[in-house]
């Protein structure tokens, strides 16, 4: 783009704008309520959905909730195929703020490590295991890494 | 194409004195007039550069130079100079570059002082993805239409006490259907095939949904289009992992400023966008919304693809498709061709250069 396009933008336009071109720019990013239902949303679609994103709600007295930010996917319900990765993530995020870093560490690792194998995936992840596979995957692992 | 001839008939009955016209081969084509705001910064340059590709293609556009600035009227209102207005008001079509807004205090912004000038109530960005200039999304090819005159900015906010401020989000009956007829001309008009409103009516019930309802019976007007809704987070969820799956969008104020910019980034950004915005009484000026780069200015460094794809999106306004075609395909080709890019492009060859690399393909088509 010319000249002065390439400062780091901080409107929300020009955030989103600079996401999709080249989101290693930004770090931390703090706003109000609608940008930030906007933007939470286009960042987990980089990183590739909902079904792999963690999410942590703060509250004012010392309260925090984390959660999958997904949908209750009635359709797969009960039938062993779900992916818990967003709500492993959001564990972890929650180790994290109970300050039990090396536990987390632990669990994203095996998690991480599991989805980057490509042995075994559930179904969303391009692989055709089931949700029990792929956990009994990430424990063996997290085991492994004790 | 309605808008076009709205405009083509509002011509006919204003226009005076245009009678030269183009010889192009046996058919007599009327010149019409556009007035030309290059505006600030690299503005001049590539407002020339276009002049020169429309003058290689043979368009029948007869271009009136005009400057806008702020300038303070009789009762000390804000307005652009009589003579742009003059212009702009006659010719009904507008092809402008990007204007600097000064930092002085109580300096109005350009944009808002144009947008109030000719109530320009729509702003379109068709946003294609350019091959031959790769960005990590392939296919891209959407429109987002924005209602620009009330929501979100509508600048009605207040102090509630000291710490505590309101800010008023206007949606109206009549601004929504406006610009959701528009939305699905524009489709119809565009063979586009459908058109998806974005809210986020399930938060904001009485604005949003006001704005939903309207597009809902305007759709009942246009079966021939499909109509969709979707949530704003939702939308901006898979346009990042899926982009090929919108067609036309339309929205409230907000949400279009937010996601107009962020389709932009998803085919190069903004000097490679065109962009529209139409106005109440057949007026329509079509610009580019980068920046005014002052720091390549004057140095035949700038690429001048937004205002030439912003011309070609005039022309396609104006009913000049043939025209409109002729230039997107040089412009396209040189870029896919890889010879002679400007450096934001990926190259390191002047605008001039450019320019007459697309002049050369544009009389080759011919």
């Amino acid at each position: 783009p010319a000249g002065a396009l390439r400062s780091t933008p901080s409107s929300t336009p020009g955030t989103t704008r600079g996401m999709v071109q080249d989101p290693t720019q930004f770090d931390v990013l703090v706003m109000p309520n609608l940008y930030g239902d906007i933007l939470s949303d286009l960042c987990a679609g980089l990183i590739g959905g909902l079904g792999v994103t963690p999410s942590g709600n703060i509250g004012a007295n010392g309260v925090a909730i984390f959660e999958s930010v997904h949908g209750t996917a009635p359709d797969i319900a009960g039938l062993d195929l779900a992916n818990p990765t967003a709500l492993l993530l959001s564990g972890v995020m929650m180790l994290r703020h109970m300050g039990l870093h090396q536990y987390a560490a632990k669990i994203q690792t095996a998690c991480f490590d599991t989805i980057k194998e490509k042995k075994v995936l559930t179904k969303d992840l391009g692989g055709n295991s089931k949700c029990s596979e792929f956990t009994t995957e990430i424990c063996r692992r997290v085991q492994d890494l004790a | 194409m309605a808008a076009g001839s709205v405009w083509r008939s509002l011509v006919r009955g204003k226009c005076s004195g245009t009678s030269r016209g183009t010889d192009s081969g046996s058919v007599w084509v009327q010149m019409q007039t556009v007035t030309l705001i290059p505006g600030d910064g690299i503005g001049p340059e590539i407002s020339a550069a276009v002049v020169k590709i429309f003058d290689a293609a043979k368009a029948p556009v007869q271009w009136e130079e005009r400057n806008v600035t702020a300038i303070k009227g009789p009762g000390g209102k804000w307005m652009i100079p009589a003579d742009a207005k003059e212009s702009m008001d006659r010719s009904k079509i507008g092809l402008k570059g990007p204007l600097k807004t000064p930092i002085a205090a109580g300096h109005p912004s350009m944009n808002l002082l144009l947008r109030k000038t000719f109530d320009l109530y729509a702003n379109v960005r068709p946003c294609v993805s350019i091959e031959g200039y790769r960005t990590p999304y392939t296919d891209v090819d959407l429109v987002t239409i924005r209602e620009n005159t009330e929501g979100e900015y509508s600048g009605i906010e207040h102090v509630i006490v000291d710490g505590v401020v309101q800010s008023i989000k206007l949606i109206t009956e009549d601004a929504s259907r406006r610009i959701a007829e528009y939305a699905f001309e524009y489709a119809r008009n565009n063979q586009r095939s459908s058109v998806t409103a974005v809210h986020k009516a399930n938060i904001m019930r009485m604005s949003d949904g006001l704005f939903l309802r309207k597009c809902r019976e305007v759709a009942e007007n246009f079966k021939d289009v499909k109509f969709t809704e979707m949530y704003l987070d939702t939308v901006c969820l898979n346009m990042v992992q899926d982009p090929t799956q919108f067609d036309v969008l339309v929205m409230p104020n907000l949400y279009g400023d937010i996601l107009s910019d962020l389709c932009a980034g998803l085919i190069g950004g903004l000097g490679v966008t065109p962009s529209g915005n139409i106005g109440a009484n057949g007026v329509a000026i079509f610009e580019s919304v980068h920046g005014t780069a002052p720091d390549i200015a004057g140095l035949d460094l700038a690429n001048p693809t937004a205002l030439l794809l912003s011309g070609v999106m005039m022309l396609r306004h104006m009913g000049l498709h043939q025209y409109a075609a002729k230039i997107q395909t040089a412009c396209f080709d040189t870029i896919k061709e890889k010879k002679v890019l400007t450096k934001d492009l990926g190259g390191n060859s002047k605008c001039s250069e450019f320019t007459t690399e697309i002049c050369r393909r544009v009389q080759d088509l011919a």
